[in-house]
Order: C-alpha cells, then structure tokens, then sequence
C-alpha cells in the first residue's frame, strides 16, 4: 500500500534531520510545519536535489537511494516532478517551450486539456519575464506536469503570492489535484492550503517528524495537545444535507475520518448554495432532491474559540448549535490561563471549546460531565 | 582631394599585416573556444581536488611578461625540442616561424581573457534553473546544451571578441616564439614595431597606429552589441 518509503538522516549546519515516513500512493500529502524545520530538504533529498547523509528512500518498490548499497538514482532518473517556490521558469524560453521542455512531453490531447485547465491558452507564446506570479507557477505546475512524473513534489508553490492570487491558484490546483492519478506531496506552512488540497499530513518539527497520517487525525491530534500557535482547531469532513429556506441556512453533518460513514451528529451553518433538499416553509420538514452524495463531502474547521461550553440547554439561545456532550479530556494552553476542552457527542463526534480557568472552576466541570457545547453557526464555514 | 582618398588607401604591405592578425587572432580564438568554454563550466560548477592549481595555472599567462609565454612555447615547439619533433613528424604541424606559430601565441595569451569572461557568465545563472531542468529528466549534457550554454551565450561571445582583441594586439609572445616575417608572423603590431625601428618610416607606423586603433574599437562595438542584443533576447524580449 505504501509507496514512499523514507527512512533517512542529514545533518546541516546546527540542525539535524531524522526523517522516518510511509506515505500512501494516492492524494495529496502535506508537509507542514514551522520554517527551518527542514520541509524543503526533506522533498529535496526525495527529488534527488539534496543528498541524506545516510539511509534509505524507496519509491514503489525501486530504490531510489540507499547509503548501504551505495544507490544514488539521478535526479534526471527519477521521474519525479517538482514545482519550487520560485516558478524557475526558463528565461530564454516561452511558454509553450518552457511546458514541453521535457522529452518526455507530448503535445496531445491530455496535453492540450491540462493547458486549458491551467488556463495558459492565451499565455503560450509569452516570456517568462513578462508573466505575474500567479502565471509563472501556473506555467511551473503545468511544466512538471507534463514531464509525466510518477511523483510530484511543490515546494510552497503559493507561499510567493499574494492572498487573492493564492486564492486564485488553489482554485487552479483543486481542479487538477482532481485530475491526477499520481501522489502529490506538497510542503506548506499554510494552514488553509494543507486544509483545502491535503489528505494526509506529515508534521515536522527541529527536524523530525512528529506525526503522520490522515489529515484530520494528525491535525486534531496536535491541536488537542495544545501544541503551536496561540489558534487551535479541529478538521472535520462533512456533508451537505440541506437548506432552511426560510433562514437561508443549511444543515451539514460529520463524517467518520476512518471510516467515510455518516456520523449522525450534524451542525447548521449558513447557506452554501450545495443544496440538494430544501425545506418547505408549509410542512417545516425537509424535501430532499436526491440523497446526500458522499463524494461531496468537505472540510470544515472549527476554532475552539468559536465553541462555549453551556451546562444545559433548557433556556432559549441564538446559537443554532447546542450539542449535548461529555467532557473527555482537558489540556493547559501554555501560560494563557485558559483550557481546550475535549468534548464528546452521543455520536462520538469530538469538538474542542477553549475557555477560561476561571469559566471551568466557575461553573465546576469535571471529567466525565454533561454539558452542551454551543457553536454560533456564522462561525463555520467550509473550506473549498 | 584625389590625395586625401588615396591616402586613406590601405597598401599592400597593411593589408598583409591587417589581414594576418585578423587571421592569427580569429583562428587562435575560433579554436580554443570550446576550451575556454570547458573551463569556464568547470571552474564555475565544480570542485575538485587541485583546482586552485589549474585555476592559477590557466590565469597563469595573463601575468606572466608575454616574453617568457614566448620563450616557454620556443622551448616546448621548435624543432629541436620532443613535442615539437612529434608535431612535426607526425602531424605535419609547425610552429616556428609560421603564421601558426603566431596564433598559438596568441591562444595561450588570448585563453585566460576568455576563461574569465565565460566563468563569470557560467557563474551568474542561477544554478535553481539547472536544478528545474534536472527533475524535469535533462540529462547533465541536455542541461548544458539547452539551459547553461544559451544562457551563457552573451558572457561567452563577449569573452570570445575579448581573447580575439587581445590577440590582435598580441606582440611579446609572437615575435619570441614566431620571429618578425612579413606575410608569416607579421602581425599588426609586429609590423609597427618595424617602422618604428626603420628611420624616417614614422608616417607609416603612425598610420598602422589608427589602423589598430580603429580594429580594436569595431571589436569593442560589435562584442558590446552583440552582448545586448542577446541579453535581450535571453529575458525574452523579441
């Protein structure tokens, strides 16, 4: 099942690397963590940029290094495609030259369909000189693209633009992620970029890897230890089941990460326009046009600190969402004097509410206890 | 009027001279190019054991007294010596006295300019673009030939008119090792130094003087062109 086999070491200046990883053969894999944690070096000694110290990288089944048995594939002889950060497009060359630069790129129909996709149509003659950046990367993704590469590697391909052309580019990536049939494994500090293209994660930190996985677990797992930034969240994936027509809102509910089943816990968020069923106005019950669809499913993330913790729900509230839960488990946030608490569904769903010490000695939580956790449903939304 | 014109004229004995070094210097540079551009990519791309030493040893001429180039190629290529026996026997080449005498000269003058010149340019691309090439499944040679060379080009044409300059003006090593022959080895400056040691020949090394002056400048011209003129079209202006 796994097709990247890494099990390497490299020292470079004060920082030494320990890279221990199994990645799928499939999606999208996001290597996120800090800068200076060595995501970089890691997918360059993958493309053969950079050379391990010692150990080993195997790419379905083929060696491509081995420190033992003094293997050192070339990186011409990978076959793995790389996007920088910096586009690198040929300066001498046009666009259309800098696209088929590999031998191995035909002119064909999937040629001709990944350039629309990319929108280059209209670039084709241009110099590199005069494209935005948002072009260049394009042109970059679609250059190592039509290398046909087993494996492909981006390394912050957004981290140079600007948020409305990164916006603009992740739009351009969802759509030919989708496309290929090759895993992508793509270095960000982003969290928006490892939410909307990730399916698994691999957390690096100093220089090792911390954890690796499905993307919801290993994200959830890191958030409900506190570690990191001041911002904590869970990732969930979700489906569109309808809309309110009266309120303009719309139901979704969770998936199981493992699994990919139905959950039973669902939360109202404002209306997304994915309807597929809508509520009459007359019977207050929902009409559905067609079965929830699986495959439409998306990411949501909530921020603890969009989630209060109530002890029950009897009096009326705005928030749309009250879910009756257990507390699970609690974890101090550095020095902030405030706590993520882990509470359970009936369904086991798990949401993480950040509060005050104060709030939890206050209203006396303890382990085990039943509570109502409450999301204010303007907070959610999804990420596309 | 009449006077003037046929006085711009060049005669019989200028034009050999004129000839001559452009022939000496264009056929010494044409030739060791692809050396210099050798050298050039190695000493910018790679490291190795020694290479200090082949670094001083290639910039050795430009700081050598061109005499001494001229007594050590003397010693290394005249008849007498092994090297010079074996060319001679072998290959049917000649140095002494010969016009391609002169051009070697001038080569060996004329390869650290050009080994400079073409380092730099080497050294300027930035070596991220080669690396783009290399996980796109360039071999090191299609690299080169496709991303490094073309890249390169302004640095190397102007390093190229810079070596065929200097040849032009070359004089210690050649009259060393290729003696003063008019038709042979007289080159430009070989030929002014005649007149200048010929009595009353002053008007004709004065006029040799600008002949110089003036070849020299047009080499500057066209390599200044040239440069710019592929600058542009390497940043992809048309």
């Amino acid at each position: 099942m796994s097709y990247l086999n890494i099990k390497i070491r490299k020292r470079l200046g004060n920082l030494s690397l320990a890279f221990n990883l199994e990645l799928p053969s499939s999606g999208v894999t996001m290597v996120y963590g800090p800068s200076g944690a060595g995501k970089s070096s890691l997918i360059n000694m993958i493309a053969g940029l950079m050379t391990p110290d010692m150990g080993k990288i195997k790419f379905d089944k083929t060696p491509l290094f081995d420190s033992h048995q003094g293997i050192d594939v070339k990186t011409h002889k990978r076959e793995i495609g790389y996007v920088f950060q910096d586009a690198r497009l040929f300066p001498h060359l046009n666009v259309k030259q800098n696209l088929f630069y590999a031998s191995s790129a035909k002119d064909d129909e999937e040629a001709k369909h990944l350039i629309k996709l990319l929108g280059l149509n209209t670039l084709l003659k241009r110099a590199p000189r005069t494209l935005s950046g948002g072009e260049k990367q394009r042109v970059a993704i679609g250059r190592a693209l039509l290398s046909k590469p087993k494996l492909l590697l981006l390394d912050e391909p957004l981290a140079s633009l600007d948020s409305s052309k990164k916006k603009e580019l992740l739009g351009y990536f969802k759509r030919v992620v989708r496309l290929l049939k090759i895993p992508i494994i793509m270095v960000s500090h982003d969290e928006n970029e490892a939410m909307t293209l990730a399916d698994n994660l691999v957390l690096i930190e100093k220089g090792k890897v911390v954890n690796y996985g499905q993307l919801e677990s290993v994200w959830n797992a890191k958030n409900q230890q506190g570690l990191g930034h001041s911002r904590h969240s869970m990732a969930y994936s979700a489906i569109h089941k309808f809309d309110h027509l009266d309120y303009a809102m719309s139901q979704v509910e969770f998936i199981h990460e493992e699994s990919g089943q139905m959950t039973g816990s669902f939360l109202w968020m404002k209306a997304q326009g994915m309807g597929q069923a809508q509520v009459s106005s007359e019977t207050k019950k929902p009409v559905y046009n067609q079965k929830p669809n699986l495959a439409n499913k998306f990411r949501l993330l909530i921020d603890s600190q969009d989630i209060s913790i109530a002890l029950d729900n009897t009096s009326p509230s705005s928030i749309r969402n009250r879910i009756v839960c257990r507390i699970v488990s609690c974890q101090e946030v550095g020095r902030e004097q405030s706590l993520l608490v882990n509470l359970a569904d009936a369904n086991g769903v798990i949401f993480m509410a950040k509060i005050s010490n104060w709030a939890w000695r206050e209203m006396k939580l303890k382990m085990g206890m039943k509570v109502v956790a409450q999301i204010k449903s303007t907070s959610l939304v999804p990420i596309q | 009027m009449f006077e003037f014109i046929q006085g711009l004229q060049l005669s019989e004995y200028e034009l050999t001279a004129l000839w001559l070094s452009v022939k000496v210097s264009g056929i010494a540079s044409l030739s060791i190019l692809p050396l210099a551009i050798f050298l050039g990519f190695v000493l910018s791309r790679t490291d190795f054991i020694g290479k200090s030493l082949v670094e001083a040893l290639v910039y050795l001429p430009l700081v050598l007294p061109p005499v001494v180039i001229g007594y050590l190629l003397l010693m290394s290529f005249s008849s007498q010596s092994t090297l010079g026996l074996f060319l001679a026997q072998h290959l049917g080449i000649e140095f002494a006295f010969r016009w391609q005498g002169a051009a070697l000269a001038v080569a060996v003058v004329a390869l650290p300019l050009m080994v400079r010149s073409i380092r730099l340019a080497f050294d300027l691309i930035d070596i991220k673009i080669e690396q783009a090439a290399r996980t796109l499944g360039a071999s090191p040679l299609r690299v080169f030939l496709s991303i490094s060379l073309p890249l390169a080009l302004p640095g190397i044409i102007s390093g190229a008119i810079l070596g065929l300059a200097r040849g032009l003006g070359e004089f210690g090593a050649t009259i060393t090792f290729a003696a003063n022959i008019p038709g042979q080895t007289q080159t430009l400056p070989l030929a002014m130094y005649s007149f200048i040691q010929t009595p009353g020949a002053e008007y004709m090394a004065a006029r040799l003087c600008v002949i110089a002056i003036l070849v020299a400048l047009f080499a500057l011209l066209v390599s200044e062109l040239l440069t710019r003129k592929m600058k542009r079209k390497l940043e992809g202006h048309k």
